[in-house]
């Protein structure tokens, strides 16, 4: 029986944070000649996560990483209680290319019995367009043999965006539409303010495009926000969320991860979502996490 | 009459960045795209309790109000105002209301805050756009002792985090220079995207940050600093934006507090020569 696990994992989240900066971040500074030593830039340390404990039915947790993980660690997340895993697919470098590590963490995921998520942290300077890159993504996994049935699009950090907010916004139209034509769920990991810094809260983005939103008061365990949706106020073209990524830069399984939670529908569902899909021996990932 | 220089209230008014029409340029709408963009209307805002003993209130603005606005403000609640003394757009400028706007707010008694939100992106260097601050106010006859610098709004900023750190630098060395006493308005992510977290600032430096969760009162954060988290060089804050584009007494403004301990009665605060200090009302 094929259960549609497809979790598109939204792998935007992880890059899109302040604290992984040097990870995502393009900074072309080829004439720099200022004495760095002169200036001091604040490094986050990571720590260990608290534990989850909760046992509210209605959201469950999932991370997001950009890392790659063994199986032993897939195992240890789905141990200590995480449902899903967010994991990025494509990766800013350079002018754009699909990251290849999402491979092999997602079949140790889905070994795991982990509900999956791909997330792709575009590049917007790049000169390949917006669907070009959804096109790096797609044909990465499916040359792999996995079917994606979702993605979410990291649109953070303002600093690494163009200044023009149209030009952003026809940017992410672009991928947006590319995925819609793959027939894809699409989603976007952003928030209030990322969203208007980079598309100046563009509106009219449909409305069948779901939310990932983050909220930290910094990074590390000190920084976390409560693991509910309470904070979530509508923005731009989004009435509702359905992932709020709540801690960001914390160690989990010996993995440095952000962790999220989500809305899930009816307890049994997050159970069930241990049973992956497989269609023609592919491992089919996205749609864990809808409206 | 007595007025004690105390009445220097550092018109740290950083404009909070909440109002992303007053410092972003508008995006050119290309007519071939639908594009369409949703606009925050301000409400009015809560009332300001009355008796918070450990917070007291303000309001930062950007925009000119006239001296029964600022009577009305003080009424109201609001015992500080945070007045913009600089205006980026262009290559950035002294901005004209804010003479007037500190003297309404002045003789409203209220203690007056000056903010400057600059241009990175300007011909001018960071310490010229000071100085314009300087001049432009000290013609009008303020003495300034106290000046907030705006950092927020990546997408206003260079992408190199080096270059901004040397102009809030500039900036910071020519306040310093005048013998002001310099705070920065930004947030813990506005540090991280435009200085990359930069710690190297000067203890010496205040901080007024902010937290909401969208424009107007939906998006109020509670008006305390229980949500502040140490980070670049700061341990403590000194001021809290926690609300954005709300209507006070038929103006727009964001709305402030900080810790009351630290406040200046605007009675104490007269100068003996009868010029207006603006700054020094916010301390750590």
């Amino acid at each position: 029986m094929l259960k549609l696990v497809a979790l598109t994992l939204l792998a935007a989240l992880a890059s899109a944070q302040p604290q992984d900066v040097d990870s995502n971040r393009i900074v072309a500074l080829p004439q720099d000649d200022l004495d760095v030593s002169a200036i001091g830039f604040e490094k986050i340390e990571v720590k260990p996560a608290p534990a989850v404990v909760s046992v509210d039915a209605s959201y469950a947790y999932g991370v997001d990483l950009a890392v790659p993980a063994t199986l032993a660690q897939m195992n240890c997340l789905k141990t200590s209680r995480y449902a899903a895993v967010f994991l990025r697919a494509f990766a800013p470098t350079g002018s754009g290319v699909f990251d290849t590590t999402s491979v092999n963490n997602i079949r140790n995921a889905y070994s795991a019995g982990l509900g999956i998520e791909v997330y792709m942290t575009p590049q917007p300077l790049s000169s390949l367009q917006g669907y070009q890159q959804l096109d790096l993504l797609y044909n990465g996994l499916t040359n792999n043999g996995i079917t994606i049935r979702s993605v979410w699009i990291q649109v953070t950090s303002p600093a690494n965006w163009q200044k023009s907010a149209t030009t952003n916004v026809n940017f992410i139209n672009s991928i947006v539409s590319r995925a819609k034509q793959y027939g894809l769920t699409v989603g976007i990991y952003t928030n209030q303010y990322d969203w208007s810094q980079i598309t100046g809260n563009w509106a009219t983005l449909s409305s069948d495009v779901l939310l990932w939103y983050w909220h930290v008061l910094g990074g590390g365990v000190t920084g976390e926000t409560p693991a509910t949706f309470d904070d979530f106020r509508a923005f731009g073209s989004f009435k509702a969320a359905s992932v709020k990524q709540f801690a960001q830069v914390e160690s989990v399984c010996s993995l440095t991860v952000n962790r999220d939670v989500y809305a899930v529908g009816i307890p049994a569902a997050a159970s069930s979502s241990k049973k992956t899909i497989t269609e023609n021996n592919k491992i089919v990932v996205g749609g864990v996490v809808g409206f | 009459m007595l007025l004690k220089s105390l009445a220097v209230l550092s018109v740290l008014a950083v404009a909070a960045q909440s109002v992303p029409a007053s410092a972003k340029v508008l995006p050119f709408v290309d007519s071939s795209l639908p594009v369409k963009f949703r606009q925050v209307i301000a409400e009015a805002a809560p009332r300001v309790p009355a008796n918070l003993a450990s917070y007291a209130f303000a309001v930062d603005l950007s925009v000119p109000a006239s001296q029964s606005t600022l009577q009305c403000i003080k009424q109201a609640g609001y015992a500080a105002a945070f007045i913009r003394a600089y205006n980026p757009a262009g290559q950035g400028s002294f901005d004209t209301n804010a003479c007037s706007t500190i003297q309404n707010a002045y003789y409203a008694g209220l203690g007056t805050e000056i903010y400057m939100t600059p241009q990175p992106a300007s011909s001018k260097q960071g310490y010229q756009q000071l100085d314009e601050v300087y001049q432009g106010l000290t013609q009008a006859g303020i003495t300034i002792r106290s000046v907030w610098i705006q950092v927020t709004s990546p997408t206003n900023w260079p992408a190199s985090a080096t270059n901004n750190v040397n102009f809030i630098n500039s900036i910071i060395s020519r306040a310093r220079q005048y013998g002001m006493t310099v705070g920065i308005y930004t947030s813990y992510y506005d540090w991280n995207q435009i200085t990359n977290g930069w710690t190297s600032i000067g203890n010496d430096v205040l901080l007024w940050y902010w937290n909401v969760l969208g424009g107007g009162v939906n998006g109020e954060t509670p008006a305390n600093f229980a949500d502040f988290r140490a980070f670049g060089c700061w341990t403590a804050p000194s001021v809290k934006q926690f609300a954005q584009v709300e209507q006070v007494c038929q103006i727009t403004v964001n709305r402030d507090v900080y810790a009351a301990g630290s406040m200046l009665k605007a009675a104490d605060a007269v100068q003996e020569d009868g010029k207006i200090y603006a700054g020094g009302f916010i301390h750590q």
